[in-house]
């Protein structure tokens, strides 16, 4: 029941707001949408203190949904999965709070309605017993966030940022969609716990591998799309909504490391291992394409994402905890507007991809490239911090001691979770944890000495950096191909269609001409015609 | 008795329609009572009834109400209910509401039917009807649209009444379920197959036979534009199910990969042009197309989930497409023009007529909890287990479909307003459009209520490989 819980309020707020929110009072809005994931978190936090307490596994199954197999409304948590669902609702809630300040009033209703589907979703993506069920939760997250991209405002660019969103998260749906029914297929079930268990027990032939394989890009093409990772970086919201919008579409990009923690163990291993690549590269382009200041933020974002499904590579322990730490260091940035604090962004960030270094310290290749990420984003902090306002307002230092509050609360919940009674097994070792974290603090220390000295990052790297990251010229190229061919499609089948159509039509009536000319213009001789064209009929079906 | 009732029903308040003022009154009161007797026969079992009327002809008025049915019964009931509902000033009320009521009539007799003659009446009568309605009551360019319905319609029915009429020679009967009882040797139903089809294939929209469709859609009145999704497609895919499929289903798994190679061609292309339409009209049409399309591809896949997904497709299309012809009325009628290019920015003057503009959308597109989710996720599903790659492409279709969507809502309702003030969502609107959405969700996100009424007694008995 209080799994089930976790899942109906947030869904029974967002309905609710939806339904009456326009004509709700603020107050009473303002109410319901903060209450939701504080309400959702309280229910977590139960939850975890039963597994605190010993419990293994938790299900709900509220019985048959879709008649396919195994496709059916059941949830499940394991220990792994109870520190994500704190992360997720206790940056949710964090977020609710920081919309009462910072959202304008007339996009109250929509901003609340989307944080709470998004919770919602997000909690069903960790908790989803079987793929179907994912794949719902995955989209509804991928709807939602698309809705509050580029937040209340109604510029023709965040007009066009909510419509790349929008087809970006169709698209990781889609993918996600045929990979589920591959597995169906290979499997003859989507119940996540049996294919693990499946594929644990019994060799693939070859076909049957080549077909998992296949399975296991497209989970990881739809994980990608959704965290902006290589090459769907550009897809991001853009950083001129409010922040709280950011901070709510980055917990929506965070749904792609939660599906790939989710599906981990269905994955085929050589995909799961391209992930360590993927997501470490995506890292270092998006740190130095933050660098250049247009699209900071979803830049930023992609960074961090890259960082945890990195970690992926290593372990279930290392990919949870960076996720974790990655969903709280960012909200905490992105919730202190405050122009004097606007470095904490920054900040965050760095503290999020040490964390991934140190995480990440048994593989030296990708512990490198994490660092080097480190230390361009600690350049950007520190440059920002330099280039950060003179003043401040108390709301905006409210807002920083709040940020600041929630990202100590859920780290140290985080570290609770993760080394108390939830065990997730193999923790990274002490001594190449410690130089690690030696290494990204030198990093650190380094970007920001750089940052705040009269050193620059040359601008034609930043320049590049941001091209291969947002892909500008690939995405305008898409969009113009996608155009015309839509133009060429319209205009060529409806010619094409119509001339066959004429072509038919004149064909019809000169073969009536010619046979009124054969018949020399008696109606008999039509009439034979079709009386021997029914009785052909009635003698094919007589001789069948 | 509930078979000729939802039958009778319509007649009556047709001619009703045609002697009294209150037409429109006449004619709600017959969708409201064509929808609750086919819930009724939802939670009841309705025994069948039996009047030979041409015996010559082996035919005989043959109804039965089974529950899947009653399903499509209640979509048509709620959709014509809807287009009465938002026929508020119309010309000619009397001929007008009995027209809509004998459509009605039409497709409930068609959905009841289980004799192929009475089934090609309705048929016919549904066809002709919609014309009619085309015809008299649509805007600019009426005359072409009318005429290509008839003819795309009535081309179909002239191979389908020589099927009906070889049938009838050969067999000596056209009980469905009879003909059902003693299955046609394999190697002979691809013909009468296909000769069937050619009068269901335009109804769907199969690709290439779909302009007809779009023609309609821009010159009907949106009430009306609603009923060719919501009853002529779905009584299409229940011919498809119930004659195609259920007499001949070694002929359609034959003929399978040929008709879902021109439904996923049909799904792609018809999202593909509808994303880069600037007649709000010509695109809610080819969306609609795009998805009846789905429906087909999984109608031919055959399997019995895809044919379950097909149904789920057909109800969200029915209602989706009414409630999204509803928004692009109220859009063309804030900018006074169809044309994207002269609205927009509906989202900062009309807040609650976006809102929903976008739930329309969204729920168009599939999004999880709308009833179009639950059946794209069937429908690729049971076609996968037999055409992967048909599969992938329908997938294809559903981000083409996004991104026909994403048109919409950044062109109509997204970007820098083009007047100061729009008048906002009325309440009819509203409402009109919130119970059809209501209806949407609740389908998705309780599958159940659709899919536990099309058990395997109800759909076609073989399932083949080709």
């Amino acid at each position: 029941m209080t799994l089930v819980l976790a899942v109906a309020i947030p869904l029974v707020a967002a309905i609710l707001i939806l339904v009456a929110g326009a004509r709700l009072p603020r107050l009473v809005l303002a109410l319901i949408g903060t209450a939701a994931p504080a309400f959702t978190l309280g229910t977590v936090v139960a939850l975890a203190q039963s597994f605190a307490a010993g419990k293994t596994e938790l299900i709900a199954d509220l019985g048959p949904w879709l008649p396919l197999r195994g496709a059916d409304l059941a949830l499940r948590v394991d220990p792994p999965a109870v520190p994500l669902m704190l992360a997720v609702t206790a940056v949710a809630a964090l977020i609710a709070i920081a919309m009462l300040v910072d959202a304008p009033r007339d996009s109250d209703a929509r901003s609340f309605a989307g944080l709470a589907l998004i919770v919602a979703g997000a909690l069903v993506v960790v908790t989803a017993r079987d793929l179907i069920l994912l794949v719902a939760g995955f989209g509804m997250v991928g709807a939602s966030g698309a809705v509050l991209a580029g937040g209340a405002s109604w510029s023709a660019e965040a007009a066009r940022d909510r419509a790349v969103s929008l087809v970006t998260a169709r698209l990781g749906d889609a993918c996600l969609l045929v990979a589920a029914l591959a597995a169906l297929a290979l499997f003859q079930t989507v119940d996540l716990q049996q294919i693990s268990d499946r594929l644990a027990a019994i060799d693939l032939a070859a076909p049957a591998q080549n077909a998992l394989l296949a399975a296991s890009v497209l989970i990881i093409i739809a994980a990608a799309s959704r965290s902006g990772l290589l090459p769907f970086s550009g897809a991001s919201a853009d950083g001129h909504a409010p922040a709280s919008s950011v901070a709510a579409a980055t917990l929506a990009s965070a749904s792609g490391v939660l599906l790939l923690l989710r599906t981990a163990g269905a994955l085929h291993p050589s995909a799961l291992a391209s992930t360590g690549a993927l997501g470490a590269a995506t890292a270092l382009v998006a740190s130095a394409a933050s660098l250049a200041a247009v699209r900071r933020e979803p830049s930023r974002t992609s960074a961090l994402l890259g960082a945890a499904v990195a970690a992926l590579s290593a372990s279930l322990f290392a990919a949870t905890l960076v996720t974790v730490v990655v969903l709280s260091a960012r909200t905490a940035g992105l919730v202190a507007p405050a122009p004097r604090l606007r470095w904490l962004r920054g900040a965050s960030a760095v503290v999020a991809l040490a964390v991934a270094s140190v995480a990440l310290s048994d593989h030296p290749a990708t512990t490198t490239v994490l660092l080097a990420a480190t230390a361009l984003e600690a350049f950007g902090a520190a440059r920002e911090a330099r280039t950060s306002a003179p003043d401040g307002t108390r709301r905006d230092l409210a807002l920083s001691v709040l940020a600041a509050t929630g990202l100590g609360a859920a780290t140290v919940v985080a570290a609770g979770a993760l080394g108390g009674g939830l065990s997730l097994g193999s923790a990274p070792t002490a001594p190449s944890g410690t130089s690690a974290l030696v290494l990204a603090l030198v990093a650190v220390l380094g970007g920001t000495i750089a940052g705040t000295s009269r050193l620059r990052l040359p601008a034609r790297a930043a320049a590049v950096s941001r091209a291969v990251v947002q892909l500008d010229a690939l995405r305008d190229g898409t969009a113009r191909s996608f155009a015309s061919a839509a133009l060429i499609a319209e205009r060529g089948s409806d010619l094409v269609v119509e001339r066959t159509l004429h072509a038919v039509a004149r064909i019809a009536v000169r073969a009536g001409e010619a046979s009124r000319a054969f018949g020399a213009g008696s109606a008999w001789a039509q009439e034979a015609l079709l009386i021997a064209a029914t009785a052909a009929v009635v003698a094919y079906w007589i001789a069948r | 008795m509930i078979a000729l009732a939802v039958v009778g029903v319509p007649l009556v308040a047709m001619l009703v329609c045609v002697v009294s003022r209150a037409a429109r009154i006449a004619a709600a009161l017959a969708c409201l009572s064509v929808g609750g007797l086919a819930i009724a026969a939802l939670v009841s079992a309705s025994a069948g009834l039996r009047y030979s009327y041409a015996a010559p002809l082996r035919s005989a008025f043959l109804v039965a109400i089974d529950p899947l049915s009653a399903l499509l019964i209640t979509l048509c009931a709620a959709v014509c209910l809807f287009s009465v509902a938002s026929s508020a000033r119309v010309g000619d009320r009397g001929a007008y509401f009995a027209i809509c009521s004998l459509a009605l009539a039409s497709a409930t007799l068609v959905l009841v039917a289980r004799d192929l003659g009475l089934f090609f009446i309705g048929w016919e009568m549904l066809l002709v009807s919609l014309a009619i309605l085309v015809r008299h009551w649509g805007g600019p360019g009426r005359d072409e649209a009318s005429i290509r319905l008839a003819v795309h319609g009535l081309a179909g029915s002239g191979l389908f009444l020589v099927a009906l009429a070889s049938i009838a020679v050969a067999r000596g009967t056209l009980d469905i379920d009879a003909l059902g009882a003693r299955p046609i040797a394999a190697s002979g139903q691809l013909f009468p197959a296909l000769l069937f089809l050619a009068a269901f294939a335009p109804a769907i929209a199969l690709f290439p036979l779909h302009g007809w469709s779009v023609r309609t859609f821009v010159a009907a009145p949106p009430a009306i534009a609603a009923l060719v999704p919501g009853l002529l497609a779905t009584t299409a895919c229940f011919g498809i199910v119930r004659v195609c499929l259920g007499l001949f289903p070694q002929g359609m798994a034959a003929a399978a990969p040929v008709l879902i190679a021109f439904a996923a061609v049909g799904a792609v292309y018809a999202a593909l042009v509808a994303s880069r339409q600037d007649d709000l009209r010509r695109l809610v049409a080819f969306a609609a197309v795009s998805q009846q399309s789905l429906a087909a591809l999984a109608l031919f896949a055959g399997t019995t989930t895809a044919i379950r997904g097909a149904i789920v497709i057909a109800i969200a299309n029915g209602l989706g497409a009414a409630a999204f012809i509803v928004v692009g009325a109220a859009v063309a009628d804030r900018s006074s023009s169809f044309l994207f290019s002269r609205t927009g920015g509906l989202g900062a003057s009309a807040p609650r007529l976006a809102a929903v503009g976008a739930l329309v959308a969204l729920a168009a597109t599939g999004v999880p909890g709308s009833a179009a989710f639950a059946g794209d996720v069937l429908a690729i599903a049971g076609t996968y287990e037999r055409f992967p790659a048909a599969a992938v492409i329908a997938a294809a279709a559903l981000v083409l479909q996004a991104a026909c969507a994403a048109a919409f809502i950044r062109r109509a309702l997204d970007g820098p307003r083009l007047a100061e003030t729009s008048r906002d969502a009325g309440w009819r609107e509203t409402a009109l459009v919130g119970v059809l959405l209501a209806a949407i969700f609740v389908v998705g996100l309780v599958p159940r209520v659709v899919t536990d009424r099309i058990g395997d007694e109800v759909l076609p008995a073989v399932e083949v490989t080709p």
